[in-house]
């Protein structure tokens, strides 16, 4: 949000359009700015610059670049209570997903996330698993694990995540 | 020869900006048999019906189309055109080029072509209709309102005082409905009572208005003008004729209910009326069915009855109420069974009532007993076979009827197995000497020392019918090598021996063997006698079908209980018992009773040493002497019929342990109450009937959500009781069982006690009273069913059911009048609060349960309570939560000036979450004006609950076939035009069955469905479309197919001619019966298979 007057002919009329083609944004133009998600966040009570009904109404308002440049769209913890709460069926979790997923398509990644997709891109999961992980693994009596990424390169390669991680290599 | 019209509307824009007109006019005017086509902006206006006329006459048209909306909005008014220029109406096809093809279609090119495909169809048809004549049917000039609120209520005063008869039905007692729970109404404030209660009274009064309370409609036949309505009648116990209102009943009522008027706020009696100004002003009982302990009694005692009188201290009344299903109080208070605690309610709330305990209490209680009333004496004679429970219950009942009984007995003394099997300490002599004697005073002739030899010998002597009860009273033995040493007693033998005080001699070590009651009475009984006792049972105490209460104490005694493991051998030395070997068991499979079967463990033995076995396995009726007379099972019981207990000798019975095997005492008594009802009616020579009624199940909410355990007795310090006989339970004290009592849920509502009836002067009350079925006629209907409030429970988060100080918009409203529980305090929890939050849409607006719509009224009724609180405690902090503020009516924003002006502070916001932090409320929530989390403080909550479609209009719904819009009110024909009428012909709707309104939208709208009826009933007539189904009498061949199909009943079957008929007034012409006959032998007129056809060729072609 920037400081002073919204000069509205700088807004994105069409973004709203934008996000409820997107799954999970469908139900954004519902809203009807209760509060109900605001007052149920977690992440809100703890981060001021998190606030649900304000992010959806920037959306609605055609804000597109500080919606998407910001970090806020990054902290939802994804724990569903304004979700359940929310008298408009607005689906606010999946509403997120839907703004980071056009965040993404734009080249606005959250760097920790990315950093965490080139370590899915290496192992294959979040971490690597290293000898300690794996003994205690033979001690339950489970099989040890490869930190293999074939199967991973192959989904990221065929849906186009490798490209945005080049992207923002490239960018560091 | 046809001469077609074509009229082609643009309806403003909305059909001429997706549809070329001009062009479909010029494809119009080229098709066979059109020889004018025309369009206009407006073709429903005033110049467009008179374009129409115009060009009828000068073209000399026969056959008219109107392409325009859809037939349900203007087909009546054009119809009215052509008839007006001299056409038949019916000469006349309307193609809906709007809802079918404008606002469906973008491209203009190809809406333009569609609308051509449709007008050529139309013409196709329009050449192929037939003229048709209406018909006239005369109305029956009464009206039937549903539902008594304020809209109920108006429309029935505003069609009464023209003249006409009005049926005002109201499912609960008094009418009034939702708005005589209010306090004052806004923005003026009015008083509610102060207003609607004189329109109540004129009701009451009024001679043209037959008002039907606490009635339903049950099914409705018929058609506009002539419906044929049954009602039912709910029974109120109250004659109503009698009852003038006096309410001496109520403070006579021992039972409190939670009081619905008061939106759950405080009790009422189950004698209530609905609120002191009830109209009518007549009383009535809230009867709901048999409650569960009552349905779980073998004898059926009214448990609820006599448990509401200890309540209120009559415990005098509670005896008399119990012996008159059973003759043993004292008994039942100690050794039964009750099957009723199992049963009972409160168990699933906390513990179930201690209802043998109550029993006994009062049975003790009673200094001097009450002698029986003398009944008339009749002539005829009965004798009963043994005096243990059974017979003694059957002499009883008889006796209470006035025969003369006479009950002969084998042994010394009265009582079988309850003076002879019962141990001292459990059911003392004096104890069951009362309730003997009471029987006694009853006029039952009891004769010991009378062994029976010849069952008919006494019909020879002159007894009309006789009741063997005999018992079981032989031991049944093991069949072990060894059972015939000395020392090895039978447990039936023992307990007499001990009962009678003759003396037994038993050893240091005793072994009981077996797990029921009679064995647990041998080993305490043998404990007392100063021996070390083991009881040897060969399952787990799961299976044991000793009572726990017994076992429990046994244990506490000092007995030891050696399960899974059962006897092999008796040793013996010098022929007596030394000891026992005994085998380990295990648990198997299930046998046929369902327990786990025990199975021995080889190499388990082990060995026992014993200087007495007490044998407690099982007892059987000593039937042998009856084998000549009767039928015998091979377990030695009597064989009965199962409800009559008839042996299938005439005029003998049989029935207690005699029939059952060892069974419960109240077993007993229930056969023998059953015999004696069976032997009045033989000798009355009338049908045995057994009473059947309902159990209840829409139980009463407790009333407290208070836990509290149950009152158990005391018992006699455990030194004593292994040393003496004494009874070892000391029974309640008074304060106790007034204790007790208060816990029962009444979940039959009335406890039949029969105190109202004593304190009713009029004799008006009347519990056999039962539904009544009345027919009316009328000849239109206004159904004015109502609303109810949203669920609060629905909103977890809003903690409704946790916490009593979050209240409803309703309990706020009772609070708040005059007429409510705190007569206008605002009271809650016993605190005034000082700082409340309002929120608004509770349950409206919310997608997440489901409503979507706004309830139109709780803005306003939020801020009225707000004015009314802030009114009656000025130093109270009130806030409102709201989204978005509705004060559309007259008055309505001036009102929410005013609030605010008087410092209610709105915050615009919706909470998250209700929680408590320490005394206080907090409500949760964003002020999305400011953007900051708040945490609201509040001692009240109060939610501005919404309106919900009223669960029983659902009902009446479904026997009118009237639909429901989305939101699941009843449908109105058209949103605008027809807001009062619905699709089916002279049904009308009123108030919010329809939709959420206020009271002044619902009395403008009860004034428009009455007027709407009236203006029907002056007419005098109403005509009948013409479009319905005719019979092709040859090819029908009457297999009823199209009865199944017709929704309406209008097909019937001439069982003469064996063809089906049709009732063209019943027939709604919806084409049903035509789709689904198998030899096409019914046609629906105007929409022949020739007319459709035609029409659905030129589309394709």
């Amino acid at each position: 949000m920037g400081e002073g007057t919204i000069i509205v002919k700088e807004l994105d009329s069409g973004f709203k359009y934008r996000v409820t083609e997107e799954p999970g944004g469908e139900h954004l133009m519902r809203c009807y700015a209760c509060g109900t998600c605001t007052a149920s966040c977690p992440v809100r009570a703890i981060e001021e610059s998190f606030n649900p009904r304000k992010i959806i109404r920037m959306t609605i308002l055609g804000m597109k670049d500080e919606v998407l440049n910001s970090d806020f769209v990054w902290l939802c913890s994804t724990c569903y209570a304004c979700q359940e709460r929310c008298p408009q069926d607005v689906v606010i979790t999946e509403l997120m997903n839907a703004l980071k997923n056009i965040a993404v398509k734009e080249g606005i990644v959250h760097p920790g996330i990315a950093s965490q997709a080139q370590e899915i891109l290496k192992f294959g999961r979040v971490y690597e698993i290293d000898d300690f992980a794996n003994k205690k693994r033979e001690k339950l009596g489970l099989p040890s694990l490869k930190s293999d990424s074939k199967e991973v390169e192959t989904i990221f390669k065929s849906t186009g995540i490798d490209k945005y991680i080049a992207k923002l290599e490239e960018e560091k | 020869m046809q001469r077609i019209g074509v009229f082609i509307c643009h309806c403003g824009i909305n059909i001429s900006s997706t549809v070329d007109v001009e062009d479909v006019i010029h494809y119009v005017r080229q098709l066979p048999g059109v020889v004018t086509a025309e369009d206009y902006t407006y073709m429903c206006s005033d110049p467009g019906q008179e374009l129409i006329r115009e060009h009828i006459k000068k073209f000399n048209l026969n056959k008219v189309i109107v392409a325009s909306c859809s037939p349900a909005m203007h087909e009546v008014t054009f119809r009215e055109v052509v008839k007006s220029a001299g056409l038949n109406p019916f000469c006349f096809e309307m193609a809906n080029i709007r809802e079918q093809c404008s606002w469906v279609h973008l491209d203009k090119n190809r809406a333009t072509d569609k609308a051509k495909a449709i007008l050529s169809a139309a013409v196709s048809r329009v050449g192929l209709l037939e003229p048709l004549e209406e018909k006239t049917v005369s109305v029956t000039p009464s009206v039937l309102i549903i539902g008594a609120g304020i809209a109920g209520i108006q429309a029935s005063l505003d069609i009464a005082n023209a003249g006409y008869k009005v049926y005002l039905v109201e499912k609960e007692p008094s009418i009034g409905g939702r708005m005589s729970q209010l306090d004052k109404t806004f923005p003026t404030l009015d008083c509610s009572a102060c207003i609607l209660t004189p329109k109540m009274s004129e009701v009451g009064r009024h001679p043209n208005i037959e008002l039907l309370t606490y009635t339903e409609v049950a099914d409705i036949e018929g058609f506009v003008g002539n419906f044929k309505v049954k009602v039912k009648r709910k029974p109120t116990y109250v004659d109503w004729d009698k009852c003038n209102g006096c309410d001496d009943c109520t403070s006579s009522c021992p039972v409190d209910l939670p009081d619905e008027f008061n939106a759950g706020l405080g009790t009422r009696k189950a004698i209530y009326r609905l609120f002191p100004q009830a109209v009518p002003n007549k009383f009535l009982i809230d009867k709901r069915g048999k409650p569960p302990c009552t349905a779980a009694c073998p004898a059926g005692v009214n448990v609820q009855g006599y448990i509401a009188l200890i309540k209120i201290g009559k415990f005098k009344e509670a005896l008399e109420l119990e012996r008159r299903d059973n003759p043993f109080p004292s008994v039942c208070g100690r050794v039964c069974t009750h099957p009723c605690e199992i049963e009972c309610r409160r168990a699933e709330f906390d513990e179930p009532i201690s209802i043998a305990s109550l029993k006994r209490f009062i049975a003790d209680y009673e200094k001097e007993p009450e002698r029986p009333r003398n009944v008339e004496k009749r002539m005829e004679r009965i004798a009963i076979v043994g005096s243990g429970p059974s017979g003694l219950s059957c002499g009883y009942f008889l006796a209470l009827k006035g025969y003369n009984v006479t009950v002969f007995e084998a042994m010394e003394e009265p009582g079988g197995m309850l003076r002879y099997g019962i141990p001292r300490f459990r059911l003392p002599l004096d104890a069951l000497m009362r309730d003997i004697k009471y029987i006694e005073d009853s006029g039952v002739e009891i004769k010991t020392k009378s062994p029976i030899a010849d069952i008919s010998k006494l019909q020879k002597d002159g007894f009309d019918s006789v009741y063997v009860a005999i018992g079981a009273h032989q031991e049944i033995f093991t069949g072990i090598e060894g059972e015939n040493l000395e020392g090895v007693l039978s447990c039936i033998e023992f307990l007499r021996k001990v009962n009678s005080n003759e003396e037994v001699e038993i050893g240091k070590r005793v072994a009981v063997i077996g797990g029921g009651n009679a064995a647990l009475d041998a080993a305490r009984t043998s404990k007392r006698l100063g021996a070390d006792v083991t009881i040897l049972y060969r399952r787990t105490r799961y299976e044991m079908p000793a009572d726990a209460k017994e076992i429990d104490a046994a244990i506490e005694e000092g007995i030891k209980i050696e399960f899974l493991s059962q006897p092999v051998k008796f040793n013996g030395k010098d022929r007596k018992v030394s000891g026992i070997e005994l085998i380990r068991m295990k648990l198997g499979e299930l046998d046929a009773s369902g327990r786990r079967r025990p199975v021995p463990i080889p190499g388990s033995e082990f060995l026992q040493e014993v200087d007495n076995v007490i044998l407690a396995i099982g007892q059987s009726p000593d039937s042998d002497w009856l084998r000549k007379y009767l039928n015998i099972t091979k377990w030695g019981t009597i064989e009965v019929d199962g409800i009559s207990l008839n042996t299938g000798k005439t005029g003998i019975l049989a029935g207690g342990d005699a029939v059952r095997g060892p069974s419960t005492i109240v077993e007993a008594i229930s056969d023998g109450k059953k015999a004696a009802l069976a032997i009045d009616a033989y000798i009355n020579k009338k049908e045995l009937i057994v009473e059947k009624k309902a159990i209840a199940v829409d139980f009463p909410e407790p009333l407290s959500d208070e836990k509290k355990e149950r009152c158990l007795m005391d018992t006699i310090p455990l030194d004593e009781r292994i040393k003496s006989f004494r009874e070892v339970e000391t029974g309640f004290d008074e304060k106790k069982a007034l204790e007790e009592a208060k816990r029962c849920l009444n979940c039959g509502g009335c406890s039949a006690c029969e105190e109202c009836m004593k304190s009713c002067d009029r004799e008006a009350i009347n519990y056999e009273l039962a539904d009544e079925v009345e027919e009316l006629e009328c000849g239109a209907i206004i159904v004015a069913t109502g609303f109810d409030p949203f669920d609060a429970r629905i909103k977890k988060e809003y903690a409704y059911n946790e916490y009593n100080n979050v209240i409803t918009g309703l309990e706020l409203e009772r609070l708040l009048s005059a007429s409510g529980p705190t007569t206008g305090e605002i009271i809650i929890d016993g605190k005034t609060p000082k700082q409340i939050v309002f929120i608004h849409c509770v349950g409206s607006r919310d997608e997440s349960v489901g409503n979507e719509y706004c309830s139109r009224v709780c803005c306003m009724f939020i801020a009225k309570q707000a004015h009314l609180v802030k009114d009656k405690v000025p130093e109270v902090e009130v806030t409102v939560l709201y989204m978005d503020m509705r004060a559309f009516g007259k008055g309505y924003e001036e009102f929410y000036d005013r609030v605010r002006m008087e410092g209610v502070l709105y915050r615009r916001c919706n909470p998250s979450e209700i929680y408590r932090r320490g005394e206080k409320l907090i409500v949760k929530v964003e002020d999305t004006l400011l953007g900051e989390l708040v945490d609201i403080e509040a001692d009240v909550v109060v939610l501005g609950t919404g309106i919900v479609p009223r669960k029983e209009t659902e009902e009446i719904r479904k026997i009118l076939k009237l639909s429901k819009s989305q939101d699941g009110f009843l449908l109105e024909a058209h949103p605008k035009l027809r807001p009062v009428d619905t699709a089916l012909d002279g049904v009308f709707l009123a108030g919010c069955c329809q939709a959420p309104k206020d009271i002044p939208d619902t009395v403008a709208q009860a004034k428009g469905a009455s007027s709407s009826a009236m203006s029907m009933l002056t007419r005098g007539f109403v005509n009948i479309e013409p479009v319905v189904s005719t019979l092709d009498e040859v090819a029908c061949s009457g297999c009823g197919t199209c009865e199944v199909s017709c929704e309406y009943g209008a097909l019937t079957l001439d069982t003469v001619k064996k063809i089906m008929v049709v009732n063209e007034v019943l027939c709604k012409g919806c084409g049903a019966c035509a789709s689904a006959c198998p030899s096409n032998a019914i046609i629906l007129k105007h929409y022949t298979p020739k007319q459709l056809l035609s029409q659905i060729e030129a589309i394709l072609y």
